[in-house]
């Protein structure tokens, strides 16, 4: 993780352990259990020729602006979807959505943070020794363990200089994963 | 005859899983990837009775399709199903005319309610 200013870094961090829980959460809500693991800095090139999956969603808000990976094995997704029952869904798609739905509830985590984002929708790259592009100043790896497999995200960050975290009170509160309203 | 719903989402895992719960409750289902292919597909169904519709989409996102449906004056009910929980995402997707909003993952007996609830079985 290299930081560029000490603020820059609380805002990282803040991040990073909004979407540990939030990853952790979305799978629990699943029955997925898994648990953060030693955040050991991934190399660009994915090392071992087995088959990976990378989704990647841009995010962008006021003065802030960066992206979200998820990476893991080919076989660990076809595992999730086993667990589904959804075996017959396309792998890329799945790990899309799981993309989508971890950065869905960073984002909602960040509100109280007074941080707005909007999201783009996944991007995916598969193949073997896939090699990413190169992390912004500000960037970390969260690693997760599953039963027997490993998912690795990397959240990527850039600020406008002088950003803050301005916590907000709104009177409304944002939906949660598994909320429903009938109006 | 099954009532019919139209899913609109550009993830096929989560079409699966919403067919999946609403077949399970007696309902017909067909898909559609974004909000264009929606248009297309209610143009093709006039009989569907109920759009469970995703807000982040290609093309056309889910919260423009609404403004679509009330332009074309169509009252089909539309439950929004994202993992957006912003308040004021929700109260433009009720300004423009959605009956619901629930967050992914969704609770399939959540959305069976509000299936039963817009486009009741058997009507």
């Amino acid at each position: 993780m290299g930081i560029s200013n000490a603020n820059d870094g609380v805002v990282l961090d803040v991040m990073a352990r909004h979407l540990e829980a939030a990853t952790i959460e979305m799978f629990a809500d699943y029955e997925l259990l898994i648990h953060a693991a030693d955040g050991d800095t991934v190399s660009n090139k994915v090392a071992g020729d087995t088959e990976h999956y990378a989704a990647i969603i841009g995010y962008v808000g006021k003065g802030i602006r960066g992206a979200l990976i998820l990476l893991t094995e080919s076989s660990t997704i076809r595992a999730w979807l086993k667990h589904l029952g959804s075996e017959d869904t396309d792998v890329a798609d799945a790990l899309g959505e799981f993309a989508n739905m971890a950065l869905g509830r960073l984002k909602t985590s960040m509100i109280p943070e007074g941080v707005l984002l909007q999201l783009s929708t996944p991007t995916i790259a598969s193949g073997r020794n896939l090699v990413l592009s190169g992390p912004p100043n500000l960037s970390t790896w969260l690693n997760f363990d599953g039963p027997d497999w490993t998912l690795r995200t990397r959240l990527d960050l850039e600020l406008d200089p002088g950003f803050e975290l301005k916590p907000v009170e709104s009177e409304a509160t944002p939906a949660e994963a598994g909320d429903a309203f009938l109006f | 005859m099954a009532s019919s719903v139209l899913v609109v989402d550009d993830s096929m895992l989560v079409r699966r899983q919403v067919g999946a719960a609403l077949k399970g409750e007696g309902y017909e289902v067909v898909e559609a990837v974004d909000g264009f292919d929606a248009l297309e597909k209610l143009a093709g169904n006039p009989g569907t009775r109920l759009i469970v519709c995703d807000v982040n989409m290609p093309r056309m996102n889910g919260l423009e399709f609404l403004e679509q449906l009330s332009s074309r004056g169509n009252s089909v009910p539309v439950v929004m199903l994202t993992t957006e929980g912003q308040p004021e995402l929700i109260q433009k997707a009720k300004s423009l005319g959605a009956k619901g909003w629930l967050v992914k993952p969704f609770k399939p007996d959540y959305l069976a309610a509000a299936a039963k609830k817009f486009a009741p079985t058997g009507s």
